[in-house]
């Protein structure tokens, strides 16, 4: 399916423009995926390693399909490439410099990427699958949300299985920087627009709304549950 | 229409994925989506089949929100006998 030859083409290029933009967040979201299974794997966490790859393979899927969805509005846009990001504290547990413990690493990946950014993108690919009528947009959406709810667990898993051993509140020094990442990266950036939500981009107003009460209703007491309390 | 139910959302992937600890990926994923809830919010042992908080015991579960509302109905309802998942809701 292709878009209807009658869509004006500022409208193609602002679809094509967000379509593209999440390729490239789900190609960066599959490298990250990537290097949290290796870590989860030295961790001892052979099951969740596993997950984390899956994933990773889940996130390269969506990446073409999002690719399929800029190809459908026939504009000429290569893939951007994708940015590498490095996560983790950059001390150890002794408070010492230097290279992250592994298992402390993985956790605080797993927090970052999980628990806190694909939690965030539940949210608000379930606003968006209400809203899309594009037919390859909702595709993409119903396929990609289903595989969200997974990644999202995979990080709320690692860490309720960290927090029945060990103190984690050693991270609650960190999520305002994990959640400043998100906001920049994966939010703020998200192309919006108020009159293309049946393309999948939401108007910035509602972003902001989706963001602000999933952070306060799923994160934040999520967070608690396994004992990390945020100041304030 | 608004779908998303954060207390829901925190139930499918707060609760549920604590209680996916230590499952492999054939297990976890949702082809049996969200297990019955207890009383004060945790995930019990059971497959979707059984009480849910949002639908009859024994009511099959789906996890597109098409699929257990009766849109001809203004506003839409759940289907009788279906749940709706993933902090979908009907209204």
């Amino acid at each position: 399916m292709v878009l209807d030859a009658s869509v004006p083409a500022p409208v193609r290029d602002t679809v094509a423009a967000m379509w593209r933009y999440r390729e490239r967040v789900e190609h960066e979201a599959a490298a990250l995926f990537s290097a949290l299974a290796v870590d989860l794997d030295t961790a001892g966490h052979p099951a969740l390693a596993h997950r984390a790859r899956v994933a990773a393979e889940d996130e390269r899927r969506h990446a073409d399909r999002c690719r399929a969805i800029v190809d459908a509005c026939g504009v000429d846009l290569p893939p951007l490439t994708p940015r590498v990001f490095d996560l983790g504290p950059v001390a150890d547990a002794a408070g010492r410099a230097g290279a992250p413990d592994p298992g402390r690493r993985a956790l605080y990946a797993s927090v970052a990427i999980a628990c806190i950014t694909e939690t965030l993108s539940c949210a608000l690919l379930i606003a968006m699958r209400d809203a899309a009528t594009f037919g390859p947009t909702r595709a993409a959406v119903d396929e990609i949300i289903k595989d969200e709810i997974e990644h999202s667990r995979i990080g709320w898993a690692h860490l309720a299985t960290c927090a029945a051993r060990a103190d984690v509140s050693w991270l609650a020094a960190h999520v305002a920087a994990m959640r400043a990442a998100a906001l920049t990266h994966d939010v703020g950036e998200l192309p919006t627009a108020d009159d293309l939500a049946g393309y999948g981009i939401l108007p910035r107003s509602r972003v902001t709304t989706i963001v602000d009460a999933t952070w306060r209703d799923v994160i934040v007491p999520g967070l608690a549950r396994n004992g990390i309390h945020l100041a304030g | 229409m608004d779908s998303l139910r954060l207390d829901k959302l925190f139930h499918v992937l707060v609760v549920l994925g604590a209680a996916s600890c230590g499952e492999d990926d054939s297990s976890r994923r949702d082809q049996q989506p969200d297990a019955p809830v207890s009383s004060d919010g945790d995930a019990t042992t059971g497959d979707a089949t059984t009480t849910s908080p949002d639908g009859a015991e024994g009511a099959p579960c789906f996890c597109d929100s098409q699929a257990c509302c009766d849109r001809s109905q203004s506003p839409p309802v759940m289907q009788a006998g279906f749940t709706c998942c993933w902090s979908t809701a009907c209204d």
